[in-house]
């Protein structure tokens, strides 16, 4: 009587989980880095589906006062100076979107990350002022700060697709194991309720 | 229809857990030791139904099996879609542990609704694809209203939320509903205990 009952729980179970299996967690995901000057986004949910034209907000990290607003565009991304005020007091941005329907993700851009990446490439690092040096070895200081300032440059942009990596591999996707674990978890505890209900029935069966 | 961590304030987030506390309390005390594999199985479908999308509509979108839940557990259906809510925040990152009273009472409420309103029909063999269908369909529904409320409460506009979820869940609405109508009809033939029906 028992038996065919719990053959079909398994039979469904299982069913289930080769259903799911190319399916991934649904969750809203954010990712930021800096390029040259501006912030670059991703907003993208987990199934890979893009958060098309959803508020983004930028946030100082410890006050959470918004900083700026923009949106994303049809494919998900967005980009935005760094406002002022984080600029200034070398804020670290907390990033969130939230799409309305109840979804929100977050990503934090420390300011390190952003700062040096918008460093102004000409110039600002050479103060003027000692204009008595030697006039080759100015010269050649210079030339080391603009062969700086183009390395940094293009190492950003040949660094955006590796950042972009590393950003999607902080997502934690949830596999077989994931899945039968979560069902091993219920039928453990179905097990504990039901060990439960068998010791109260043999009791009342014993009292009465 | 998972709310995200972070959204909502913390009345509409104790409220949510008192609410879904109550009904989980009601749903043990329902179960007996007969029906306790039914709870976990459904338990273990709706935990592993979430990661089914659909690749529909304007919006991320999941199974969910609301309905059929309502539908074979009634009460119980609160400490199942409880259960598989924390495991789903464990294991996949849905929602999460702040949100998982909010969570649980948007979805078990139409589970509960639906037990209600389409028990009888399903327990009558003529009537019982349409009822399932229905039960499929409106659980996903009323779970996207109050979703939608819950987010109103907080700040988001009630109309622009609840366009926003149902326009995304209308696939998923008609599939749940197919789903639900075979599962059921298909149960009654096998299993029919598992339904509490008195004939096979």
């Amino acid at each position: 009587m028992n038996r065919p009952r719990i053959l079909t729980a398994l039979l469904f179970a299982v069913l289930f989980s080769f259903f799911a299996l190319p399916a991934q967690a649904h969750k809203l995901n954010v990712f930021s880095w800096a390029g040259d000057k501006k912030i670059y986004g991703e907003a993208f949910f987990s199934g890979g589906r893009k958060a098309k034209n959803v508020p983004v907000h930028a946030q100082d990290a410890e006050s959470h006062t918004t900083l700026l607003t923009t949106l994303t565009d049809e494919e998900g991304k967005f980009q935005f100076t760094p406002p002022q005020q984080a600029v200034q007091q070398k804020l670290n941005l907390l990033i969130t979107v939230e799409t309305g329907d109840g979804h929100r993700g977050e990503w934090l851009l420390t300011a390190d990350e952003y700062l040096s990446a918008a460093s102004d490439p000409t110039g600002a690092a050479q103060p003027p002022g000692e204009e008595s040096a030697i006039k080759e070895s100015a010269i050649k200081s210079v030339d080391i700060e603009a062969v700086r300032a183009i390395v940094r440059q293009e190492l950003n942009r040949e660094l955006i697709p590796v950042k972009r990596h590393l950003a999607e591999g902080r997502e934690k996707k949830a596999g077989l194991r994931d899945i039968l674990g979560g069902i091993g978890c219920i039928i453990g505890l179905a097990g504990i309720l039901a060990w439960f209900q068998s010791k109260k029935k043999k009791k009342t069966s014993t009292d009465g | 229809m998972h709310i995200s961590e972070g959204i909502l304030s913390a009345p509409v987030l104790i409220s949510g857990g008192v609410v879904a506390a109550i009904g989980t309390f009601i749903g043990l005390k329902k179960i007996d030791l007969e029906q306790i594999m039914p709870v976990a199985l459904l338990s273990s479908a709706f935990f592993v139904a979430g990661l089914v999308h659909v690749p529909l509509g304007p919006g991320s979108v999941h199974l969910m099996l609301i309905g059929l839940l309502g539908v074979m557990l009634g009460w119980a259906a609160f400490p199942a879609i409880l259960i598989a809510l924390f495991l789903q925040a464990l294991f996949f990152q849905f929602g999460g542990f702040a949100v998982l009273g909010v969570n649980t009472v948007t979805m078990s409420v139409p589970a509960l609704c639906c037990y209600y309103l389409t028990r009888p029909w399903i327990d009558n063999r003529k009537t019982r694809p349409a009822a399932s269908f229905i039960a499929g369909f409106l659980a996903i529904l009323l779970a996207s209203l109050l979703t939608a409320c819950a987010l109103a409460l907080t700040d988001t506009g009630f109309t622009a939320a609840a366009q926003l979820i149902i326009a995304a869940n209308v696939p998923v609405m008609i599939i749940e509903g197919c789903i639900t109508m075979f599962t059921v009809g298909f149960l009654a033939k096998v299993q029919p205990e598992i339904l509490h029906l008195e004939y096979a």
